[in-house]
């Protein structure tokens, strides 16, 4: 539809990135998408590396990889926990960046997306991050707590540790004023996804008013990350309600595909939540099936845990397949 | 999208890094800011309150043995110890509270790191009889319990968090977790100047009486401007307070006194801007005590209050542009402080505000004895003297 088309001109046929033409397939072949979540190096790298593989031939259609934060804002118990015995067992930017490249050496081509806080990147060096992120074959990013206001500034390296001089402007300033410039319908998405750098995956959650979706979405790829509910992560009992209002009021502003996240613990979850998306994320149900003991290739617990999660996913996705 | 009234970013700092979930909420936080401050009936309700039962305005006093035991500038102390519940957190604690009842939020959380902060937010809700639910570190639990005890007393729900480091970054984490869950229900009472946007304009507003006050008060005593004003640094809503009327009047030194713990070498301590490196943390870009793979780190302070890896980003401002400076305290030097201001003005002061004496008892003969150094006591020292006493080996002794 023209209206769409005009909205999300970012996203024109040849810059389509290869999420979302994943994501389009499923949806051709009148299925959904699976998109599953580890925390990277969790309990181990080598787990890591192993559970990727095994997942995507489980069924998962995009993989995502969390890099691990002393202080994830949008995790619930499952992922913090994670995030510190993966910290506490050497887990590292570079570390994650190298299971990624030894997944598509290993001749995987699904794509991939790194969940990633901004102090990760900010610390890293943006810059070197975002050019890192291309080279290993990370196809995406999601950042909990990059609002739109922030994103500007921010992926245009004008906020970069590696210059820290000390040098700073001497006004007091909107971050709007800086987003304004960037985020129109005419802006050319090179700034997020340019020369084979990561798109950015925008984030719409329950609260956000229908008006700041276009905002949201613009410059961005790949596919929205709807949250389900206000909360964190973490596999709940119930699954809210207003989800269809919430989806088709993100249809009405972009073509990219909607997949919808948080809470999702079984393949009954899924199967209900892809009623109104064109596919589901689940984190913490996959994570909470990897115990702590699990990272030493070659062991019992190791094997085990990565055929407990290979079943798992394998039971998400033929549950959001079946017609 | 929607427009923002007042600036988020103070120079690159500041700005609001949280989840897409709790934006809206602080854009209806920023809007009912505005309308307070256009208000006069706000202005007024507030002015009650700070008069009749914080007991503003507090005194400026000339601490003339102290100023004497040091050997130089006459050394003027701004007594935020007196307000009710012993410390400045009550400033911002009440005025959010009447954000909160203009928004019709029935329940507010808050994070609290020495428990002066949770104490005040717990007596605020009291008041106006809202719900109150307050994180606090393990830790900072154990170390803090008379703190805990009051906030039971006045009702509040005290939730211990274990995660991470169990100390306030920690609580402010859940805090924030509890918000982004929360959010059409709750106000989260932010308890320093850190934070997103904004929280660190909001605090910075109801704590510049502070600033007000004692900038009128030293022009009434000593006819003149002082030379410096000095306050300790954490979060930086004491400090940013009482430097913000001050702003402008550039022979006024404005100077930061963060805690350097165990020493800047030893890496335990928790003085952000001195350890120079920049992140992102609750929503705001500052000077972060954080590694190069984007970990925050482990901070210490024997003052439970400044014991934060971050700082407000107002502070990182100043300090680039040179407005403000900010220098560091020791724990021994807080400790000796502690004790020299209770022996010679018979004031015990928050371990957290004597990191800002410490400092003083460096500056005040370098000013001489023409010189007029404004600090502010930015809480009393009751809660620490257990504390205190068990460094010194138990209170019997």
């Amino acid at each position: 539809m023209r209206e769409r088309e005009s909205v999300s001109s970012v996203s024109s046929a040849s810059n389509v990135s290869s999420i979302q033409r994943t994501i389009d397939a499923c949806k051709a072949s009148g299925g959904k998408a699976l998109v599953t979540f580890v925390t990277g190096g969790y309990p181990s790298m080598d787990f890591t590396a192993a559970v990727v593989e095994k997942m995507i031939d489980s069924g998962a259609d995009v993989v995502e990889i969390g890099v691990p934060f002393t202080d994830p804002l949008a995790d619930g118990p499952t992922i913090q926990a994670a995030n510190m015995a993966a910290i506490y067992s050497g887990a590292t930017v570079q570390g994650i960046l190298g299971v990624v490249g030894t997944v598509r050496r290993d001749g995987y081509r699904s794509p991939i997306v790194l969940l990633v806080y901004t102090n990760s990147i900010y610390r890293y060096g943006t810059s070197r991050f975002l050019d890192e992120c291309s080279e290993a074959g990370v196809d995406g990013l999601v950042v909990p707590d990059l609002p739109v206001e922030e994103r500007a500034a921010f992926l245009n390296g004008t906020l970069d540790a590696s210059k820290e001089t000390g040098h700073v402007s001497d006004e007091t300033r909107h971050s709007s004023d800086a987003t304004r410039d960037a985020s129109g319908p005419t802006h050319d998405a090179s700034d997020v996804d340019s020369g084979g750098r990561p798109v950015l995956i925008p984030l719409v959650a329950p609260t956000t008013a229908a008006d700041r979706i276009a905002d949201i979405v613009s410059g961005c790829g790949g596919f929205v990350y709807c949250i389900s509910t206000t909360g964190v992560t973490g596999v709940r009992r119930v699954l809210p309600e207003h989800l269809e209002e919430l989806t088709a009021a993100i249809r009405a502003r972009t073509h990219l595909p909607v997949c919808i996240g948080f809470g999702v613990g079984s393949g009954e979850d899924a199967r209900a939540v892809c009623a109104h998306a064109d596919g589901v994320i689940v984190g913490s149900a996959i994570v909470e099936r990897i115990p702590r003991d699990a990272g030493t290739p070659g062991t019992e617990a190791f094997d085990s845990a990565l055929s407990a999660v290979g079943r798992f996913v394998a039971s998400l996705k033929s549950a959001i397949m079946r017609p | 999208m929607s427009q923002q009234r007042l600036p988020s970013h103070f120079g690159e700092y500041g700005g609001m890094f949280v989840p897409e979930t709790v934006i809206p909420a602080l854009y209806e936080l920023e809007e009912a800011f505005v309308g307070c401050l256009d208000d006069p009936g706000f202005h007024a309700e507030l002015e009650y309150y700070n008069e009749n039962y914080i007991g503003r305005p507090t005194p400026l006093y000339r601490a003339d043995r102290l100023s004497d035991e040091c050997g130089g500038a006459r050394i003027y102390l701004k007594r935020e110890d007196l307000n009710h519940t012993g410390a400045h957190k009550i400033n911002n604690a009440l005025g959010q509270m009447l954000i909160a009842k203009r928004l019709g939020k029935a329940r507010v959380i808050a994070e609290t790191g020495a428990g002066q902060h949770g104490v005040a937010t717990a007596t605020a809700a009291a008041l106006f009889n809202l719900e109150c639910v307050v994180y606090m570190g393990e830790d900072d639990i154990a170390r803090q319990s008379l703190n805990v005890y009051r906030m039971r007393l006045l009702g509040a729900e005290v939730r211990s968090v274990s995660s991470g480091t169990r100390t306030l970054k920690d609580a402010m984490n859940e805090a924030i977790r509890d918000w982004v869950t929360n959010v059409r229900t709750t106000h989260y009472v932010v308890g320093s100047a850190a934070g997103p946007h904004p929280y660190p304009t909001i605090v910075r507003e109801f704590q510049s009486v502070i600033g007000r006050e004692a900038r009128r008060q030293i022009l009434a005593k000593e006819g003149r401007l002082p030379d410096a004003v000095v306050a300790c640094v954490g979060g930086g809503s004491n400090s940013i307070g009482i430097f913000h009327p001050f702003r402008d009047d550039r022979s006024v030194k404005l100077i930061g006194v963060e805690a350097a713990g165990k020493g800047m070498s030893t890496g335990l301590h928790s003085a952000a801007i001195n350890a120079g490196r920049k992140g992102i943390l609750h929503g705001s870009l500052q000077y972060l005590m954080t590694d190069d793979d984007g970990q925050i780190l482990a901070t210490h302070s024997v003052a439970a209050g400044l014991d934060y890896p971050g700082v407000g980003p107002e502070h990182c401002y100043l300090h680039d542009t040179g407005r403000a400076t900010y220098v560091t305290a020791t724990d021994a030097e807080a400790l000796s402080a502690f004790a020299l201001l209770s022996r010679t003005e018979g004031i015990i002061p928050a371990l957290e505000s004597a990191h800002a004496i410490a400092y003083v008892t460096r500056l005040a003969p370098e000013l001489g004895r023409d010189g007029v150094v404004v600090v502010n006591l930015s809480g009393r020292g009751d809660k620490d003297v257990q504390q205190v006493a068990d460094l010194e080996g138990g209170i019997s002794r």
